[in-house]
């Protein structure tokens, strides 16, 4: 047992990508429900009428890619299912052509028109200023877009008809990685009233539930799991999106049950030193 | 395997920084070192072409008009300010662009923290109990009720604790450092889901392996 507690960490990081490997390849289907936050969201998204505007802010950067384009390609597809008209926009200044490039690919796969069913609005440095500054007039803050890449003045777009500011916006989607989904909640919630809804990796989403009970965030996707939750409602009623998270979390629940193995082994182990430790030294 | 040199090189850095895992060696060094200066280059040049043309060069320029021209000179000349410590004679003027910084700050979140955070949180507390019906609901509002008030309690220092209060403050340690193992836990299952999408990538899209 002394052996085991005191084996070499090159050996749990080998042991931890073979069983990540043999389940991304195996693949096991692994039924759960799906979570009240997230068919929270998925409704809010639901109840927006038809051609009816929607932001999607992926407000992140390449280190929570993996945690967050699932998210953002399931709204994104849910919304342009639905006919909605989509605003994307990205505060995340490492993220922007990331966000772009899913923007675009749904849009494609989709069969919807850049400019006329949606827009990439692009970056703004300061995320404040550009939330605050948005709901007085959304044009203002991005005076010019690129459509089918040529610039264009957003107020001519026919997407941006009768879309002045935040209160014409019927939802707000935000997919982050950090502590910024306060601004859309400060700058665009509280002083608009314009609904909101969050995508967030696992490491901020405990900050995020006071806000979903006090209804000031209408839907919460929590990290993989919310993003494959969300999948699965969009695909049984929308088909044509590509399992991502779902295939995620088949290899998170074999990483789940590894990592309780390692919990109770090492538990185990200090117990056993301990009573080793006593009857060694009765003292 | 593929056959995309981008892929190639993607792959070859994510084993660099694997390596790391090891040990602490040279071509972990370059790998992290080829981060840093690729992100800072990215940032410089989308704040030039997204920030500094559009709004600093375009404001001044071909401005739209006096009042647009007067803002984007003024706040570019206080910008600059931030750069006279450069300078030691002239050092104290960065002072004047740092303090509106602070002062706009700080009034922007004074506000946000009253309208959005304390009045809405608060009502959610005390309305807690709130059309709150069937046992799961009630005991979802009695443990938002009692975790709020035990951890406040927990951090009230003003004035002595009597044992009652001791107690209660001890009920909110527990509350803390449940919502500590949360976020905890979160977190590690964040990471793992990084893990899983550079493995899909290595044995995906690089070597051929996970079917996709």
């Amino acid at each position: 047992m002394e052996r085991l507690l005191n084996i070499d960490r090159q050996w749990i990081f080998l042991v931890v990508v073979v069983v990540m490997l043999v389940g991304a390849i195996a693949q096991p289907l692994i039924p759960m429900p799906i979570s009240s936050e997230s068919r929270q969201l998925y409704d809010v998204v639901g109840a927006v009428p038809e051609r009816g505007a929607v932001i999607v802010a992926m407000d992140y950067g390449p280190a929570s890619k993996d945690e967050l384009d699932a998210m953002s390609v399931a709204v994104l597809h849910h919304a342009f299912a639905r006919n909605l008209r989509v605003l994307g926009i990205c505060f995340d200044q490492q993220g922007v052509s990331n966000a772009e490039r899913l923007i675009m690919d749904v849009a494609a796969d989709s069969n919807r028109r850049d400019g006329d069913d949606f827009v990439f609005l692009g970056f703004q440095s300061d995320m404040t200023a550009a939330i605050l500054g948005m709901g007085t007039s959304i044009k203002d803050v991005f005076p010019e877009v690129m459509v089918d890449g040529e610039s264009r003045t957003t107020a001519e777009l026919p997407v941006m008809r009768g879309l002045e500011k935040l209160e014409d916006i019927a939802l707000s989607v935000q997919m982050t990685g950090s502590k910024d989904y306060e601004k859309w909640i400060n700058y665009g919630n509280a002083r608009t009233g314009l609904t909101l809804a969050t995508g967030a990796t696992g490491a901020i989403v405990t900050g995020l539930y006071p806000y979903l009970s006090s209804g000031q965030v209408s839907g919460l996707l929590r990290s993989t799991r919310g993003a494959a939750d969300y999948e699965r409602l969009v695909l049984d009623a929308h088909p044509g999106l590509e399992r991502s998270a779902g295939r995620k979390m088949s290899v998170q629940f074999l990483a789940h049950i590894m990592l309780l193995v390692f919990i109770a082994l090492a538990n185990v182990g200090g117990l056993l030193g301990r009573r080793t430790a006593a009857e060694d030294d009765p003292a | 395997m593929s056959t995309s040199i981008g892929v190639w090189v993607a792959a070859l850095l994510t084993l660099a920084m694997f390596s790391f895992l090891y040990r602490e060696n040279p071509v972990y060094r370059v790998a992290e070192h080829i981060l840093v200066g690729v992100a800072s280059g990215y940032t410089v040049l989308l704040m030039y072409y997204r920030v500094f043309i559009p709004v600093v060069w375009n404001g001044i320029a071909h401005p739209k008009g006096v009042e647009s021209f007067f803002w984007t000179f003024l706040f570019t000349v206080l910008a600059l300010l931030f750069l006279a410590p450069f300078v030691p004679r002239i050092g104290w003027l960065a002072r004047i662009p740092a303090a509106i910084a602070v002062g706009y700050a700080a009034g922007q979140e004074l506000i946000a923290a009253v309208q959005a955070r304390l009045f809405p949180q608060l009502l959610d507390t005390v309305t807690a109990f709130d059309g709150a019906s069937g046992a799961p609901a009630v005991i979802d509002a009695l443990l938002i009720v009692v975790g709020t008030l035990s951890v406040v309690f927990y951090f009230t220092m003003t004035f002595r604790r009597t044992p009652v209060l001791n107690g209660v403050a001890r009920v909110g340690v527990v509350f803390l450092m449940i919502g500590f193992g949360a976020v905890f836990g979160n977190m590690v299952i964040s990471r793992f889901t990084l893990l899983i999408g550079r493995i899909e990538f290595l044995f995906g899209d690089w070597i051929h392996l996970i079917p996709s």
